[in-house]
C-alpha cells in the first residue's frame, strides 16, 4: 500500500475529501518527524511507540572489500508494535 | 530513556498545524492507524513517502530463555511489523552529528584561503621595495633630464641603473651568505649525514656506500663522539670517509674490535662478512689471527654490494 491508497482509503472511512485526509496526513508525518528530531517518545494507542537508540562508534567488516571500517555514532529509530496489535497478528496465523 | 508525550498533546499539535478541531483530527488519526493495522494483517506493507514502511515479518519457532526465571520457552511462530525509517528520517535525526564535519570543512577550507592570501601579498610586499627603489632615481632622472639637453639621457640613466642594481645584488649576496650559516650540512658522500630516527651505523652504511659491511669506516671516523657503536643519537652529525681506502676500514674493524672489548660485549658476534664483495680480503684474516678471535664471531652475511 502507498501512501495515495492510505489517503483514499482514510478518506473513503472517515467521510472527508481526499485532499483534506492528504493534509492531515502530511500534518501528523511533520509532527512526529518533529519530535524525533527532538529525540523524544512517542506512543501511539492500539498501534505502538516510536522509540530513539543512540549507536556508538564501532568497527565492523566490510565483506565486499574485505577491510576493517569505522562506523560514526547515529541515532535510529526503534518501533514497537502494541499487544491489541500482536495480538491481530495472531488471529492471522492461527487462520 | 526519553521524553515522553501525550497523545492529547500530539493532537493538539497536529490541529494547530493543519487548522482542524481536535475531534476530527482524533477520529482521522484512529481510522488511518487502523487501515495501516488491517493492511499489515493481510500480509502486505505500507509505504509511506519519505516517513518509512511498515514491513510483515515472519518469524520461524525457536527455542529461548525466560530471562525472569533463566527456564528453556518454546516461542510460537508469528508475525512481527518491522518500521524501516527513510533516509529524509533519518537525515533529520542525525542533523546535530553531521553538522561539525561540515564545519570543519569550511574552517580549513578558509584557513587554506587565508594562507594563500598572506603568502601572495607577503611575496608582493617584499617585492615592491626593489621596485620603489628602481622606478624613484629613473623619475629624478628623468626631471634632471627636462631640464638638460636630450643626448645626455640615455648616459645618466645607466649609470644610475647600474649603481641600483648593484646594491640590489649585494643585498641578494648578503642574504644568501646568511642563510648558508643557518643551513646546516647536508647528507653528501663524501661529507657529513645527519642522523635519522631508527637508523643505525650499518643502515647508514647500506644508504651510502651500498653495503652495510662498511659501518666500522663511519664509526672509526667519529670515534671522538661515538663510545657505543650500538648507540647513536638522533639529529647528530656524522662524518662520512671516504670507502676507497682499504687500509682504513681494517683500522676501522680495530676500533670497533677496541670499543667492544671496553665494554665486554666479546660474548656478541659482532663481525658482519659480506660474501661476494672484496673489501675484506687477507687483512682481516690476518688480524683475527692476531688477536686469537675465534671464527664463530665471524658471521657471513649475503649482503647485497
Amino acid at each position: 500500500m502507498t501512501k495515495k491508497e492510505l489517503i483514499n482509503v482514510a478518506a473513503e472511512k472517515s467521510s472527508l475529501t481526499q485532499t483534506e485526509s492528504k493534509e492531515l496526513l502530511d500534518a501528523t508525518i511533520d509532527v512526529i518527524e518533529g519530535y524525533l528530531s527532538r529525540k523524544k517518545s512517542l506512543t501511539i494507542p492500539h498501534f505502538g511507540t516510536f522509540d530513539i537508540r543512540k549507536s556508538k562508534e564501532h568497527r565492523f567488516f566490510n565483506l565486499a572489500k574485505s577491510k576493517i571500517m569505522m562506523a560514526p555514532q547515529k541515532y535510529s529509530i526503534f518501533f514497537h508494535i502494541s499487544s491489541e496489535y500482536k495480538d491481530k497478528l495472531q488471529q492471522k496465523y492461527q487462520s | 530513556m526519553n521524553e515522553k508525550i501525550h497523545y492529547d498533546d500530539f493532537i493538539e499539535e497536529i490541529a494547530t498545524k493543519s487548522g482542524y478541531d481536535n475531534d476530527t483530527v482524533r477520529e482521522y488519526l484512529g481510522v488511518m492507524f487502523e487501515t495501516i493495522v488491517t493492511e499489515s494483517t493481510k500480509g502486505n506493507s505500507v509505504k509511506i513517502r519519505n516517513f518509512g514502511s511498515f514491513q510483515p515479518r515472519w518469524y520461524k519457532a525457536k527455542r529461548g530463555i525466560n530471562p525472569q526465571t533463566g527456564q528453556p520457552l518454546d516461542i510460537l511462530p508469528h508475525y512481527h511489523i518491522h518500521f524501516a525509517s527513510s533516509k529524509v528520517l533519518d537525515s533529520a535525526l542525525n542533523k546535530e552529528l553531521s553538522k561539525p564535519s561540515s564545519s570543519k570543512l569550511i574552517l580549513t577550507s578558509l584557513v587554506v584561503l587565508l594562507i594563500i592570501v598572506f603568502i601572495y601579498f607577503f611575496n608582493t610586499s617584499t617585492n615592491e621595495p626593489e621596485k620603489a627603489k628602481i622606478v624613484e632615481p629613473v623619475k629624478q632622472t628623468q626631471k634632471i633630464v627636462t631640464t638638460i639637453d636630450k643626448p645626455i639621457e640615455p648616459v645618466v640613466k645607466k649609470e644610475i641603473e647600474e649603481q641600483v642594481v648593484e646594491k640590489v645584488i649585494e643585498e641578494q649576496v648578503v642574504e644568501k651568505e646568511v642563510e648558508q650559516i643557518i643551513q646546516k650540512p647536508v647528507a653528501l658522500y663524501p661529507g657529513n649525514h645527519r642522523v635519522i630516527k631508527n637508523e643505525t651505523l650499518s643502515a647508514i652504511g647500506l644508504k651510502i656506500y651500498g653495503n652495510k659491511g662498511y659501518w666500522p669506516l663511519l664509526f672509526s671516523a667519529n670515534n671522538s663522539e661515538i663510545s657505543n657503536p650500538d648507540l647513536i643519537l638522533k639529529g647528530s652529525y656524522l662524518v662520512v670517509p671516504d670507502k676507497t681506502k682499504s687500509k682504513q676500514l681494517y683500522v676501522s674493524y680495530m676500533d670497533v674490535h677496541n670499543a667492544y672489548m671496553e665494554r665486554d660485549f666479546m660474548s656478541k658476534s659482532f663481525w658482519v662478512l659480506c660474501e661476494g664483495s672484496n673489501f675484506l680480503g687477507k687483512n682481516f684474516q690476518m688480524y683475527l689471527k692476531e688477536k686469537l678471535i675465534p671464527a664463530e664471531y665471524a658471521i657471513i652475511d649475503k649482503c647485497s654490494p
